[in-house]
């Protein structure tokens, strides 16, 4: 904002500069004017000087040997020059000798006038000595007149003319300075009142977002409420029963009785239930460990059809709309539980009976379109799962994947449902979409891209991996001998007793440094059994160090974590990854595969 | 410029007084004529050799009967010509060789007019006569009586003849040589 209001300033200046011109050019055409009228004084003075001179050296005989006749001669030959009104000669003593008048000009005195040369009256009064080898002899005067002054006007008058015409133009071009002035004065005051609106809508936009933080921070606080609550209810309702349960055995094996099974069983079925939901959890997360393959989604609806129309009952029609045939990408079983699900909301939503649709398509977008206005243009595969149920509110509809949020009696929906497979279509990257009216039926839609890479060709499933892990049974020789890394110490008891049990010789460390130190020692370790998240050094890094050194050796990594991927190196080596919770069964079934592999390499 | 004329001189020849009637003062006529005589020198050009120095004097000789006396010694006294000064010598004959520019040969009876100015012809002066008649006895200059007036006369061959340069001024001032021209 410096400059321009230096450039206004600047402007404002102009004014004064056009007044100082304009004076300026008057005084330079005074002073024109006046040098003019003095050269051309000077110029007469010098032109009738010269006239003199000449009359007085061709006078000079005449005059000093007294003939009058040849002097009046001389003079009265100056009557030539127009210019010249009046001549005469004087003697040596100032005496008038001869004189020549022209008309009724001014005579010249009788005495030699001593103050000329002069201008006046527009006349020119000129005197000239007349020398004859060095001597005065006497004076020779001219009496001209001038430039008559209406001529000199004239000539001044252009010179006038031409600083009046330059003093307009200056004139002109002040007074349009002012009038620019004043324009950017008021450009200025607009500025100025635009810059402070802009201000103003900057704070308000700040106040907006100050308010739309708060809004989403409260927000955020409802959902994790929401989220830790359900968990918390969840989990105290199935910890009741593990505690209790426990509780009962212990007291009945206080009592010396064998009759125990059933506590077990139960306490044992709530925690499965409280590992399905910490599951569901993860799903929304969108961090289960999932395994994509190619899926053609009209086949496995195909496929599911006896359990789908199992699971919603007699009293509803399932029609199935197969159109879509491009792969997609998505994790089999998972996307066999997102149908199912849907289908069982479906039904809920019918007590009274009705008709489940569901429908598959491809589906060319090719721009972006409602209801999927973030989906890049591109192939997809539509799947979309219709009732002519009860129908959603626009509010529950909104809810409607928040976890934990149900519109079911307590105690017969988690509220996680609808939020699991959000999370899961999000995470096989597609879109997801609810479409509902309250008593005018539910439409679920969800893109999945289409899927072109290797495999969608080979129409056959590739064959699930936990098939070989499930049929191998064999057991390994025993006495392997197995490095249990987990800093939990609850967790290494269980595993150390598990692995125990199967008969493996095992090495207990709870963290990386001294776990290093066991890999770097010259004990044989046929498994390395080890969590990912440890103190000193991690389980990848163990990994690493102790295959390097021991190219024998396998390793069995545990996470809680599942974003820890397993690196692409250490797949490449054949390790394998389990998350937890994880069965103890699985764990052994794992080990006992790998140590396996170690004794036959030639099974993959 | 220096030279202050004589109150005198200046009278009688400047003052606006009508000219001399024709039963002339021959005093005046003769006073005009003295201040005549050194007045020809601005007009005249003498040889380069004429003068030694550029201070040299211009010597103003009276040949034979002197007509004018102390007057003609008061009309020269202080005058100079440029930066020369006027000196005046008084000759009863004129004499080849005599150093004199200017010489007024008044004729004596030991030497007339005519037989003085054959003496120096040949020789760069200027030679004066007053009035004469005959041709033979005029010099180069030869004062004559015109309308009451002292005027003269010019033989600028006899000028030349002598290796005299005569101003061209002076020329259209003479009578005769006005005539001729």
């Amino acid at each position: 904002m410096k400059e321009p209001a230096t450039f206004i300033k600047l402007w404002r200046l102009g004014p004064p500069i056009a007044l100082a011109t304009v004076v300026f050019l008057i005084v330079a055409g005074a002073a024109m004017i006046f040098y003019n009228e003095q050269a051309y004084r000077q110029q007469k003075l010098d032109e009738v000087g010269v006239q003199a001179r000449i009359l007085s050296s061709t006078v000079s005989a005449a005059l000093v040997f007294d003939d009058r006749p040849a002097a009046q001669e001389y003079v009265n030959a100056m009557a030539a020059n127009f210019e010249v009104r009046a001549a005469a000669i004087y003697d040596q003593n100032g005496a008038l000798f001869v004189d020549y008048v022209r008309g009724n000009a001014e005579m010249p005195p009788a005495q030699l006038p001593p103050d000329a040369p002069r201008i006046e009256n527009g006349r020119l009064v000129v005197t000239a000595p007349v020398i004859e080898g060095q001597s005065a002899l006497g004076t020779v005067y001219l009496q001209t007149i001038t430039e008559p002054f209406a001529r000199r006007l004239e000539r001044y008058g252009i010179i006038g003319l031409l600083v009046f015409m330059a003093s307009l133009i200056v004139a002109v071009l002040g007074a349009a300075q002012v009038a620019l002035g004043r324009v950017n004065q008021e450009l200025e005051s607009r500025a100025a009142a635009l810059a402070d609106a802009n201000r103003q809508l900057q704070r308000q936009i700040q106040e907006r977002e100050l308010v739309q933080e708060a809004l989403r921070q409260s927000q955020k606080m409802e959902a994790i409420g929401q989220l830790s609550g359900g968990i918390a209810h969840d989990f105290n309702n199935l910890l009741t029963i593990v505690m209790g349960n426990l509780q009962l055995l212990q007291k009945r094996l206080a009592e010396g009785r064998t009759d125990v099974a059933q506590y077990v069983e139960f306490a044992m079925d709530g925690l499965n239930r409280a590992a399905n939901v910490t599951q569901r959890i993860l799903a929304f997360s969108r961090r289960q460990p999932l395994a994509p393959n190619p899926v053609k989604l009209s086949r496995l609806t195909t496929e599911m059809g006896d359990l789908l129309r199992q699971s919603v009952g007699a009293g509803i029609a399932v029609e199935t709309r197969l159109a879509a045939d491009w792969w997609t990408l998505c994790d089999e079983n998972q996307m066999e539980n997102v149908i199912l699900n849907l289908a069982i909301n479906s039904r809920d939503a019918m007590p009274e009976g009705g008709k489940l649709v569901i429908e598959t398509a491809d589906l060319h977008l090719a721009r972006p379109e409602a209801p999927f206005a973030d989906a890049p243009p591109g192939d997809y595969v539509r799947l979309s799962v219709i009732d002519n149920g009860a129908g959603m509110s626009e509010e529950v509809r909104r809810r409607a994947i928040d976890p934990f949020f149900t519109t079911k009696p307590q105690g017969q929906g988690t509220g996680l449902g609808l939020s699991m497979i959000f999370g899961f279509i999000q995470q096989s990257k597609g879109y997801f979409h609810i479409d509902s009216k309250l008593g005018e039926g539910t439409r679920v839609i969800m893109l999945l891209p289409r899927y072109q890479g290797d495999g969608a060709v080979d129409d056959a499933a590739a064959p699930a991996p936990a098939a070989s892990v499930a049929r191998s049974q064999d057991r390994p020789a025993k006495k392997s001998t197995v490095l249990v890394v987990e800093d939990e110490e609850l967790v290494r008891t269980l595993v150390v007793e598990t692995i125990r049990d199967e008969g493996f010789t095992v090495i207990e460390r709870a963290d990386g440094t001294s776990a290093l130190d066991v890999l770097n020692s010259e004990v044989e370790i046929d498994l390395l059994l080890s969590d990912v998240r440890l103190p000193g050094a991690n389980g990848y890094k163990l990994a690493e160090i102790g295959m390097a050194r021991r190219p024998q050796m396998k390793v069995l990594l545990m996470t809680g974590f599942t974003q820890d991927p397993i690196p692409e190196n250490l797949a490449r080596a054949g390790i394998i990854m389990l998350y937890k919770p994880y069965k103890l069964g699985d764990l052994v079934v794992y080990a006992n595969q790998l140590l396996k592999a170690k004794r036959d390499p030639a099974t993959p | 410029m220096r030279a202050a004329v004589p109150v005198l001189i200046a009278v009688f020849l400047f003052a606006r007084a009508p000219p001399p009637a024709s039963a002339q003062d021959t005093a005046l006529e003769f006073a005009v004529k003295a201040t005549y005589l050194y007045k020809f020198a601005p007009f005249v050009e003498w040889p380069p050799q004429t003068f030694r120095s550029a201070t040299d004097a211009i010597t103003l000789c009276v040949v034979g009967d002197d007509p004018f006396g102390a007057m003609l010694d008061q009309a020269v006294a202080g005058q100079h010509v440029g930066d020369r000064p006027i000196a005046l010598r008084r000759m009863p004959m004129a004499v080849r060789g005599a150093s004199c520019q200017i010489m007024f040969i008044a004729g004596s009876r030991a030497q007339p007019v005519a037989d003085a100015l054959a003496a120096v012809r040949g020789t760069p002066v200027l030679t004066v006569t007053d009035r004469s008649p005959e041709s033979r006895a005029k010099g180069i200059v030869n004062f004559v009586i015109q309308d009451n007036r002292v005027r003269f006369e010019i033989d600028n061959q006899a000028a030349a003849q002598d290796r005299l340069v005569i101003s061209s001024k002076l020329l259209s001032l003479a009578v005769l040589g006005r005539a001729n021209e």
